[in-house]
């Protein structure tokens, strides 16, 4: 069986329209792969920043699979949540970035998007504090679906990954 | 031919502090490894200098206008044995620092993961405080001139219960490293693109 390490950092964010974000994140991955050590969710802390350009998050990432098949190969995939004044996670944007296949390290942006409504949905929801969230969140990585919605476009999360690979040069296989 | 454990060698030295609201700062580190790992030369565990941007005291507590770094140029120089690469080492930063009343105070937290690959690397890494859960707490460590703290600073470095803490970041430390792996190829892993042949 082929090794993969995914270790690294989800550094923060930027551009958003608004500061005091935090980040849920999750490691999907084929049926093929198996987690063999790691946390493949979690969720960051709020950063309410001295500079509200940049949040930071910090958080660490650290996964080891072991895997028959490089289909399936992993992705990582975001959901923002922005906090407001009455200390409530909003939604705030969704993203999806592939783990990248090659070794070493790497500095991933992902964009990030959120569905919208229509203007007067959009008004009233405004006014009562909800914001329009995705029920399956599957579909932030899969390609179906996905022409149903409006989105406006967010921030960028900002990742820094090292990937570590073993034994795929045995199988005949170049990343 | 395989091996059974593979080496990392860190050499590199915790150069600067940037905090643009505090000065006379110093920082401590340690180390934070996985089960896999054993450091088998070097300090895992170290405290700086306390540094002023400038010579010219600041009676304030304040920086001076023309925001300087605090340099630490402080060396780190550590080499790790390890048998999976789960658990990478991390390099946790504290910063600390005297409030107006000379009070030492923690001024940042922070998590290095060190590279993965070979070469030298430079990391700009942000730093940032706990906030009181409350306005009441906050305004009471406030009084009491004891700001919120974690109560064991490689909490930073790891993923669990990260979601019930609300920070403000500030500040950022620069750190240079060297990084050299052994063994690591012949251990059966790849941690950098294979060059064409």
């Amino acid at each position: 069986m082929a090794e993969v390490h995914i270790i690294g950092t989800i550094a923060g964010a930027s551009s958003f329209p608004q500061p005091h974000l935090s980040c849920k994140w999750k490691i999907v991955a084929g049926e093929s792969w198996r987690l063999l050590e790691g946390d493949t969710e979690g969720m960051t802390q709020v950063d309410m920043p001295e500079d509200p350009r940049f949040s930071v998050w910090s958080h660490p990432i650290d996964l080891h699979y072991g895997t028959k098949s490089v289909t399936g190969w992993p992705k990582l995939q975001v959901q923002v949540y922005r906090r407001d004044w009455r200390g409530r996670n909003e939604l705030y944007g969704y993203g999806f970035t592939h783990i990248p296949t090659t070794p070493g390290d790497h500095t991933l942006d992902v964009a990030t998007w959120r569905p919208v409504l229509s203007f007067w949905d959009e008004l009233s929801s405004y006014f009562f504090g909800t914001v329009p969230a995705l029920k399956n969140t599957d579909m932030v990585h899969t390609p179906t679906d996905r022409f149903r919605l409006t989105t406006c476009s967010m921030g960028t999360v900002h990742v820094e990954l090292g990937i570590v690979l073993r034994n795929f040069e045995g199988y005949g296989v170049a990343m | 031919m395989a091996s059974s454990f593979f080496s990392l060698l860190v050499n590199g030295q915790i150069e600067a502090g940037y905090f643009p609201s505090y000065d006379n700062l110093y920082c401590k580190f340690s180390t934070l490894n996985g089960p896999d790992w054993v450091v088998v030369s070097g300090v895992e565990e170290g405290i700086t200098q306390q540094s002023l941007s400038s010579p010219i005291p600041s009676f304030t507590g304040q920086p001076h206008t023309l925001a300087r770094p605090c340099v630490w140029n402080f060396p780190l120089d550590l080499a790790f044995k390890a048998t999976n690469a789960y658990g990478w080492p991390q390099l946790i930063l504290t910063v600390y620092g005297p409030d107006a009343l000379g009070r030492d105070v923690v001024r940042g937290y922070g998590s290095i993961r060190l590279p993965r690959t070979p070469g030298i690397h430079t990391i700009y890494t942000p730093m940032f405080v706990p906030l009181a859960s409350t306005y009441f707490n906050g305004f009471l460590s406030w009084i009491r001139g004891r700001l919120p703290e974690f109560r064991d600073s490689r909490f930073v470095g790891r993923s669990e219960g990260r979601d019930v803490v609300c920070v403000r970041s500030q500040g950022t430390v620069k750190v240079t490293v060297n990084i050299g792996t052994k063994d690591m190829e012949r251990f059966g892993y790849v941690n950098r693109p294979l060059k064409a042949k």
